[in-house]
């Protein structure tokens, strides 16, 4: 499908010579593409508006901040050898004394306007189903749990082609950033400040912990009411 | 609610087992969650921006169906019966006389106002939808969440568990096999008068 809503993206005399050129000169590939072009054409826009349409698009926060031009967070210089240095210093601090170095408190975070962008999880290993079940499900525990909390679903992030923490700032406006990973060892999580892309909190485990702990997570972090018990999943 | 929570999981098994004579019971029980949907997708609401049309319908189904029984399989089979419900609870209103006894429908005249194009278009197909449902069943889920519920590609694809090219793919077919069907002479005949305009 690709092929051919790039085709229509040509004007109409040059659609031919482009797929003569896309296809490689594979015929029945050229013919195939060809048709579901002139059926698209002949069928404009048939079907393609829903009669539901939601009416709100995904959006950035403010229409001053062009998605296409984030600011460059990340991106900024960063003196590695001093600020290696650092990292080793507060290491063997830590190692050797630990009463002296403040734990690292949760950021206090606003009571409102909170926007948790949930990425889909990077899968390395195990079932997607589960994990994109696990996420849709913390999803919907946490929709309108308390005034001015937003969060939206991996399912949304992907749509609004905006699965990474730059992207889910830039694109949609989001004041948090949870990331899921899962691998052959275990699985973690954690949630960065959207702006700077600051860990906020994490954790590393198990997969069966996993959505218990992305539960704590989310509570912990934004100071919500306790959720339901993770439901049991079908054997 | 545990009541319902065994009823939707039975009736869905029957279902997905190709019992159509279950649907309206099944429909019964979900669709006071899909007029809240079709609620929340129209009203315009900032704060309701990130809950897509999945998100709800997975609010409808860990309301509905029980912790336990609670799987991908299940998951599939009740976002395609909760979009079916969606196209009949349009359909119903279209036709102008909604099924209402049972399903409250108030204030789903101002959702739908200046939709009345969309609407003929539903009603229209309506009909050949049912014919489609012999050969090509997954046509019909598609078409039932892409046209009548307003998932987006990404939404659809991930609620029947298909690839995005494949979905997007069928949902061209689809689209094609029920235009060639209204263009045809016995079908501009045949059509359902809309009664809506």
């Amino acid at each position: 499908m690709e092929l051919v809503e790039r085709a229509l993206l040509q004007p109409a005399p040059c659609r031919e010579r482009y797929l003569e050129s896309a296809c490689g000169g594979d015929p029945a590939l050229f013919a195939e593409v060809l048709g579901r072009v002139q059926w698209e054409v002949q069928m404009g826009g048939f079907l393609c508006q829903p009669v539901l349409e939601r009416q709100v698009p995904l959006e950035a926060p403010g229409a001053d901040a062009p998605a296409t031009n984030p600011p460059p967070i990340r991106s900024a210089p960063v003196p590695w050898k001093p600020a290696a240095a650092a990292l080793l210093c507060l290491a063997f601090a830590a190692l050797m004394f630990p009463p002296i170095l403040p734990r690292r408190a949760v950021q206090p975070v606003p009571e409102t306007h909170v926007l948790l962008v949930m990425l889909p999880a990077t899968m390395e290993s195990g079932s997607p189903a589960d994990a994109q079940l696990t996420l849709a499900d913390l999803a919907v525990q946490l929709t309108g749990i308390r005034e001015g909390f937003g969060v939206i679903s991996p399912t949304a992030v992907r749509a609004a082609h905006a699965d990474t923490p730059e992207a889910a700032w830039s694109a949609l406006g989001a004041t948090h950033v949870l990331a899921t990973r899962i691998t052959r060892e275990g699985a973690s999580a954690m949630i960065t400040d959207g702006k700077t892309g600051v860990p906020l909190r994490e954790w590393s485990g198990t997969h069966a912990a996993l959505p218990a702990a992305l539960r704590q997570l989310a509570t912990d972090v934004f100071h919500l009411p306790r959720l339901p018990p993770v439901p049991a999943r079908a054997a | 609610m545990e009541e319902a929570s065994g009823e939707v999981t039975v009736l869905l098994h029957a279902w997905s087992g190709g019992d159509r004579n279950v649907e309206e019971r099944l429909f019964a029980l979900v669709l006071p969650d899909l007029h809240r949907l079709a609620r929340r997708l129209m009203s315009g609401e900032r704060q309701d921006h990130s809950l897509q049309a999945t998100a709800l319908m997975n609010e409808a189904y860990f309301k509905l169906v029980s912790a336990r029984e609670r799987d991908w399989e299940n998951r599939k089979h009740f976002f395609a019966v909760a979009a079916r419900a969606m196209r009949h609870l349009l359909i119903d209103h279209a036709r102008g006389r909604p099924k209402g006894a049972k399903i409250a429908l108030d204030g789903i005249e101002d959702l739908l106002r200046g939709r009345d194009a969309q609407l003929e278009v539903g009603l229209a197909i309506n009909g050949l939808l049912d014919e489609m449902e012999r050969n090509h069943p997954d046509w019909v889920s598609i078409i039932e969440m892409k046209f009548f519920a307003g998932f987006t590609d990404d939404e659809a694809a991930e609620a029947l568990g298909l690839p995005l090219r494949s979905m997007q793919r069928r949902f061209g077919d689809a689209r094609r096999w029920l235009y060639e069907r209204l263009e045809s002479p016995e079908c501009k005949g045949n059509q359902e008068a809309p009664t809506i305009l």
